[in-house]
């Protein structure tokens, strides 16, 4: 398991700077990109298609929090398929099925309801991301890898959320 | 020998003569061929002096007849006359409804059934991509050196193998696949306005098919960041409901097939004024009893409203698919965006108004052209990178007839992803590599794009073996799917050609078939296909060694310098599989110092970067 923070020059943190990587990512990728090797010969195609695909990769394992800190728990040498195996807390899962209730039942819930979900499901994400930063920056790897299997569970949830937010601002 | 001195980033100083590059929109009703020089893009005559040569075929003579000479044949020769072939590329019989089988011959690969015998869609393309090379060879006295042939960016990957093949049985240098709303953006200039960064959608609405993109702009990057859309829904449907309006106010009860014929014609029709007029009389000499209907724009807007809404869902789940806030930009394509409901639906979803100055129905071939001239190397090292996504998931067959995504879609192209597996069962010796393209969670609801089996596994504990299934999608969308039994280090692996497809050998076939390459033609045609790469490989290592010699040690600058020379001393005889095993040769002596360039070049452009992310901190 090779660091792929490696690639864009920063440091194996969880805690990123979204806009460096995003910059590094695009020059990367219009570096590297076959089409700039359209009319070189065959080996230099090649090895620039590699490296594009290598950075496209590490691109989007290194943007999502969820996919960020699974690499990180890899490169700590966790085996993170056995980690989403394992059951889950009972109590976590109860309480995360209840808002995921709410969530799908989001139109028929009255104003504040609906504002007050919204505020814990974006609470619970932000506080769950933070607290595996907090692990992981500790070098906490059992405490981290339980705050990485919430995140995963936060983050769906989130994703839910927002998109049925936008579709309500749409209409 | 002049030595050049190469930096990385701006590609060699263009010494060699211009190459030409075109751009082809090979589509299901038109297809068009441009040109571009880097200033002035213009669409090359085809079909006797018009612009769209109608992608239609017949084949009741010696030779194909293509265009509006086929269209001509159609009514005398239907049953050899075949039209929208594209809607059948890469599909198998299956996949088309019983009411659209009559046209095809029976048994795979799926093909049309004419006098001269089935012709396979990639056949048919084939013979329009040679009509269009053809004209333009005509016209600009110059032959191709590459083309860049446009594809839906819906199409998937056997789709887009079977374009490929198309171009190959033409005879035709494919540079690249183009994803249609991508070539649209590059019409509009949009991927060079780097200073301006912006978020661009691609409204795309056919004869037949409706297609959205979201595209992000910023720093020399045109990416694409989500696509989606409705493989049946255009402005035929559109037609259709008028249709049915019509004989609904005339009180028609099952109109027969020439008067429905008459009232799509009538729908068409007024369609089409009511884009310029706000008012039109329909009546038509077949209904002589019936009084003539007057339509107005508001009529047609509320006909095609819920089509118009069905489009508008597309384009929500493709905003929310690319995660932005907001659309600054949106280019419209194909015909059936002239229409003012259509304009004025999408200004209103997306909050601005739409580009449409040049003709819908020729931006995609004008943006290929633009792209065909980059790419043949008339480029000027500072243009845009085009950045596609996958349409589709990209995934296995697992235990339970459940499909594990590998490659999600709108994954940024080009992608290589690994994943392990391993044997359900003791002592098994083989896997049925099983590889699916779709969203859904079930086998039987994706699409299946081939199978292949790894054999030859020692027998071990279930569990035990370590089977890695490698996916790679190349720039143009092509999928390559290789496995391989780490601990034993059993291989298997293929590209992707579906089952329906054709296989190389009957490609190599058709291109010895087509007239175009006689037996001697097409042993010079692969020599000088030889010697060309041999002198890629041999001018590009030169401007490397003259760069970064330093990244090899006296040993290896030895061993090099030796293929090299070989290399040279073979370029000039006639011996192609020679020329071929000494390029292979050199090629992987000197991957490794590739390599070590490539990793040194990635740096220098990062250290730009990094200085420039302190320069905008410094200044916020």
């Amino acid at each position: 398991m090779s660091d792929l923070f490696q690639l864009f020059d920063l440091p194996a943190t969880f805690s990123i700077d979204e806009h460096a990587l995003e910059q590094r990512y695009q020059a990367l990728i219009a570096h590297c990109h076959p089409d700039r090797y359209a009319s070189a010969s065959a080996l230099e195609q090649r090895v620039a298609a590699k490296r594009a695909a290598d950075i496209n990769d590490a691109y989007q394992i290194l943007i999502h929090p969820v996919s960020r800190g699974r690499h990180l728990l890899e490169l700590a040498g966790v085996d993170t398929q056995a980690l989403e195996r394992q059951p889950a807390d009972p109590e976590f899962l109860f309480e995360q099925l209840m808002r995921r209730e709410r969530v799908q039942d989001f139109t028929s819930l009255d104003n504040d309801e609906a504002a007050e979900l919204v505020d814990d499901v974006r609470h619970q994400y932000h506080h769950s991301a933070t607290a595996l930063a907090t692990s992981l920056d500790a070098n906490d790897v059992a405490v981290a890898s339980s705050r990485w299997v919430e995140l995963n569970y936060h983050q769906k949830l989130h994703d839910e959320l927002e998109q049925t937010l936008n579709r309500q601002v749409s209409r | 020998m002049l030595l050049q001195i190469a930096e990385p980033d701006a590609p060699v100083e263009n010494t060699r003569p211009r190459r030409l590059g075109l751009g082809i929109d090979l589509g299901t009703t038109n297809s068009l061929i441009a040109r571009s020089d880097g200033k002035e893009t213009s669409l090359i005559p085809v079909d006797s002096g018009g612009m769209l040569l109608p992608s239609v075929v017949n084949y009741s003579g010696d030779t194909p007849l293509v265009g509006t000479q086929a269209l001509a044949l159609a009514v005398s020769s239907p049953e050899d006359t075949v039209a929208s072939a594209k809607r059948f590329m890469g599909r198998s019989l299956e996949d088309v409804p019983l009411s659209e089988r009559s046209v095809l011959s029976d048994g795979e690969p799926l093909a049309f059934a004419t006098r001269a015998g089935a012709k396979t869609p990639v056949e048919v393309s084939a013979d329009l991509l040679m009509a269009l090379a053809q004209s333009a060879e005509v016209t600009l006295q110059e032959k191709a050196d590459g083309v860049v042939v446009t594809v839906p960016a819906y199409f998937d990957d056997s789709q887009r193998q079977a374009t490929r093949q198309a171009a190959d049985i033409a005879g035709l240098n494919v540079l690249r696949l183009l994803n249609e709303p991508t070539a649209a953006a590059v019409a509009y200039g949009l991927d060079t306005s780097i200073n301006e960064s912006g978020v661009l959608a691609v409204y795309d609405l056919g004869g037949g098919t409706f297609d959205i993109s979201i595209l992000k702009m910023e720093r020399g990057l045109l990416r694409v960041l989500a696509t989606g859309g409705d493989t049946a829904l255009g402005g035929d449907d559109v037609d259709a409901v008028i249709a049915d309006w019509l004989a609904d106010s005339w009180s028609l009860n099952a109109p027969n097939t020439s008067e429905q014929r008459e009232l799509r014609r009538l729908a068409r029709e007024a369609k089409e004024q009511l884009t310029t007029v706000d008012e039109h009389q329909v009546s038509s000499a077949i209904f002589p009893s019936k009084p003539a209907i007057t339509m107005t724009t508001d009529t047609l807007e509320s006909l095609a409203t819920p089509l118009i809404q069905k489009t508008l869902m597309a384009c929500q789940q493709a905003v929310d698919d690319a995660s932005v806030q907001r659309i600054d930009q949106v280019v419209l394509v194909g015909g059936s965006t002239r229409m003012p409901a259509v304009q004025a639906a999408v200004q209103a979803f997306f909050g601005c108004e739409p580009l449409c100055s040049i003709d819908p129905d020729q931006v995609v071939a004008i943006g290929a052209a633009i792209q065909a001239n980059v790419l043949v190397g008339n480029g000027s090292g500072d243009d845009a990178v085009l950045l596609d996504v996958t349409p589709l998931s990209l995934g296995l067959e697992t235990y339970g007839g459940l499909v594990e995504k590998i490659i999600p879609r709108n994954s940024a192209l080009p992608i290589a992803k690994a994943q392990d597996f391993t044997t359900a069962k003791d002592s098994q010796t083989g896997l049925v590599v099983h590889v699916l393209q779709g969203e859904r969670e079930r086998v039987e609801d994706c699409r299946s794009l081939a199978r292949f089996e790894l054999s030859g596994i020692p027998p071990m504990v279930a569990g035990a073996a370590r089977i890695r299934v490698t996916f790679q999608v190349d720039a143009d969308g092509l999928l390559e799917v290789s496995a391989v039994e780490e601990t034993t280090q059993t291989q298997a692996s293929l590209v992707v050609k579906p089952s329906f497809g054709l296989s190389d050998d009957q490609v190599a076939d058709m291109l010895r078939a087509s007239q175009e390459f006689a037996a001697g033609d097409m042993t010079a045609r692969q020599l000088t296909e030889a010697r060309v790469e041999a002198e890629a490989l041999l001018d590009g290592l030169d401007g490397a060694l003259s760069a970064d010699a330093d990244l090899l040690t006296t040993t290896e600058l030895a061993e090099l310098s030796a293929e090299q020379q070989q290399l040279q001393a073979l370029i000039g005889s006639d011996d192609i599989d020679a020329i071929r095993a000494q390029t292979q040769q050199l090629g992987e002596a000197s991957l490794a110092f590739a390599e070590r360039r490539m990793d040194r070049s990635i740096k220098s452009a990062l250290s730009g970067v990094a200085v420039d992310t302190l320069d905008a901190s410094s200044t916020d």
